[in-house]
């Protein structure tokens, strides 16, 4: 490994799935998965030939990605059960639902030490371009601790982009961001014996639609449970059904269709 | 039907309703009148909330599956105030199909209908399938003879009158069949009867599935792919009914994954065709427990999103 960014990063092995089930990590990362679930799984890459053998509950096993490059796996008792690992020279860190139009974004990366200059390149449509130059205190950095191996970068969202981080050894992960000119949507959980979702939009925009969504397994993604009018003081609140309480929840800002998002709030965890 | 006759038949028919309420509060097995409330409103429909298909991966932007639909929905008397269409435990979304009718045998039906389709601004109607009536309940427009029944304009109002006769146990189409029959039909302007026979026993559960193409995609229930469609739960034990129809000019095979029932001639079976209209319940005592798929099985269809999944809990 050539810097002090070498990492071992975490897989849980749940019932049924990775999670996560897409990870970016550094070359020469150690992913480490912990079988967190009461069933048997196990780890097969069909590209790497590694395989794990029988991890028990409670068990893991781990593996060092030497190489880049994006390698499949899945395990072979359970079908469907799959994961995706990119191994990159530089991972790129960056919001990661839609912004709005000159919001200042803070791009993180992990780089290898002695990576030299280390650049933010956006592509809108016509290839990447630089826009910006990544550095350890571009002012973008995590609060409260120093991290050596991670540089950073703040810049203007003017469009949606694909972006990523180049150094003079390759490229990284890239990551999609799009950009809106739809009000900032707030939602913060209000706990309590009677739950709700507190919604707010920011600049101020009274009659904006808004939509509840849960993460629901058994409707395979995000779905909508409840829908408001934000009232003159540009606020809505859901009230939480019992059974709508032990899943992840975002609001939505959304068209005249009352379906396509605008803007999402960040994703409230409601089990207490 | 002039205003004041139409509140005069309402009067007669409200006292009727109670004096058959209350007898059959005494002996159950007597025929009841049954009012139902519902209108033709508009309903900005997704198709797939969820945007995306579960199974292939594959994704959809709400451009390409929402529409503005016109649907039946349920009303307090008097069109006063909008209600579920269904109980959550029959259906898990609402406003397609339009409300499930129950009814036994015997029974008497009066639906109050009024067109409330103020976008479209097209007539619509209720026809029945399955029920007895005279030719003014027919819902069904022929130029030259049908009347206001076939026509409703939006504002306007109607009251069909029906019977559940002695050949109607089982589950019955009802839908537009106005001058905008085909286009509504398309956007799911129609629904159900459930009618049981007076000795039946009532399932545990029923779950109503409409097979019908929309658009560039095929539908149960109006929605596509599975986490889209309805989610149907169950517990080992429960006395299951499906209620499964076909609507539009395709055919379509009902398939339940892990399940099999009798035919009326006690033949298993797993898989059943309908064609356009044709409907039919299957029931089965659950005792199957874990996540299964229901589908048509024509494979074309399952593709484009006719397959949703039913889960049971031991």
């Amino acid at each position: 490994m050539t810097g002090a960014a070498a990492a071992s990063v975490l897989v849980s092995m749940l019932s049924g799935a990775f999670s996560p089930a897409h990870l970016e990590v550094m070359t020469g990362d150690n992913v480490a998965w912990t079988n967190t679930s009461t069933k048997t799984h196990n780890i097969q890459f069909d590209t790497e030939g590694f395989n794990s053998g029988r991890v028990e509950p409670r068990e893991g096993a781990n593996h060092v990605f030497p190489v880049a490059g994006v390698y499949p796996y899945y395990c072979t008792i359970h079908n469907g059960m799959t994961g995706v690992i990119g191994v990159y020279p530089l991972v790129l860190e960056g919001p990661t639902k839609r912004v709005r139009r000159g919001t200042s974004v803070a791009f993180h990366v992990r780089a290898p030490e002695g990576a030299g200059e280390v650049r933010i390149e956006a592509d809108t449509g016509s290839g990447f371009a630089t826009v910006a130059v990544a550095g350890p205190a571009a002012g973008g950095g995590h609060e409260g601790h120093e991290d050596p191996g991670m540089v950073h970068a703040n810049v203007v969202a003017t469009a949606s982009a694909t972006y990523r981080a180049s150094f003079s050894g390759g490229s990284s992960n890239e990551l999609r961001i799009e950009v809106t000119d739809a009000p900032d949507i707030t939602a913060s959980l209000k706990r309590g014996r009677r739950p709700a979702v507190n919604v707010r939009a920011n600049p101020s925009t009274p009659g904006a639609r808004v939509v509840l969504q849960l993460k629901l397994r058994e409707r395979f993604g995000w779905w909508p449970v409840a829908r408001a009018r934000l009232d003159k003081r540009s606020q809505a609140h859901f009230k939480l059904r019992r059974d709508q309480r032990a899943v992840p929840a975002r609001v939505v800002l959304v068209g005249p269709d009352w379906a396509t998002v605008l803007n999402e709030s960040r994703v409230l965890k409601l089990r207490h | 039907m002039d205003a004041g006759r139409y509140q005069r038949q309402a009067r007669r028919l409200g006292v009727t309703a109670l004096t058959v309420f209350i007898a059959a509060s005494a002996t159950p097995a007597e025929a009841a009148v049954r009012h139902v409330w519902v209108a033709a409103v508009p309903a900005n429909w997704n198709m797939i909330p969820n945007e995306r298909d579960g199974i292939t991966g594959d994704t959809f932007a709400p451009s390409e599956t929402v529409f503005p639909a016109v649907v039946y929905r349920r009303f307090t008397k008097g069109w006063k105030k909008p209600l579920r269409n269904a109980p959550r435990s029959v259906v898990d979304h609402d406003l397609i199909p339009g409300p499930i009718i129950h009814l036994l045998v015997g029974d008497r039906l009066l639906v109050h209908f009024k067109n409330m389709d103020t976008t479209m601004r097209n007539p619509h109607s209720m026809h029945f399938h399955g029920v007895s009536y005279r030719p003014s309940s027919d819902g069904a427009y022929v130029p030259g003879f049908s009347g206001r029944d076939a026509n409703v304009k939006p504002g306007q109002h109607w009251t069909y009158r029906l019977k559940a006769g002695p050949n109607s146990a089982g589950v019955w189409p009802y839908h537009d069949h106005s001058p905008s029959m085909h286009h509504s039909l398309e956007g799911g302007l129609w629904g159900m009867l459930s009618i049981r026979g007076r000795h039946e026993r009532k399932p545990d559960r029923e779950f109503v599935t409409v097979f019908a193409p929309m658009g560039d995609f095929q539908t149960i229930n109006g929605r596509a792919f599975v986490g889209n469609t309805p989610v149907l739960h169950s517990m080992v034990g429960d006395l299951i009914q499906w209620d499964v129809m076909a609507i539009g000019s395709e055919h379509h095979t009902f398939h339940v994954h892990g399940h099999r029932w009798r035919t009326a001639a006690g033949v298993p079976e797993d898989t059943r065709t309908l064609g356009p209209a044709e409907s039919f319940r299957v029931s089965w005592r659950e005792d199957a427990p874990g996540t299964w798929l229901y589908h048509c099985h024509v494979e074309q269809h399952m593709e484009k999103g006719m397959i949703g999944i039913y889960q049971v809990k031991r």
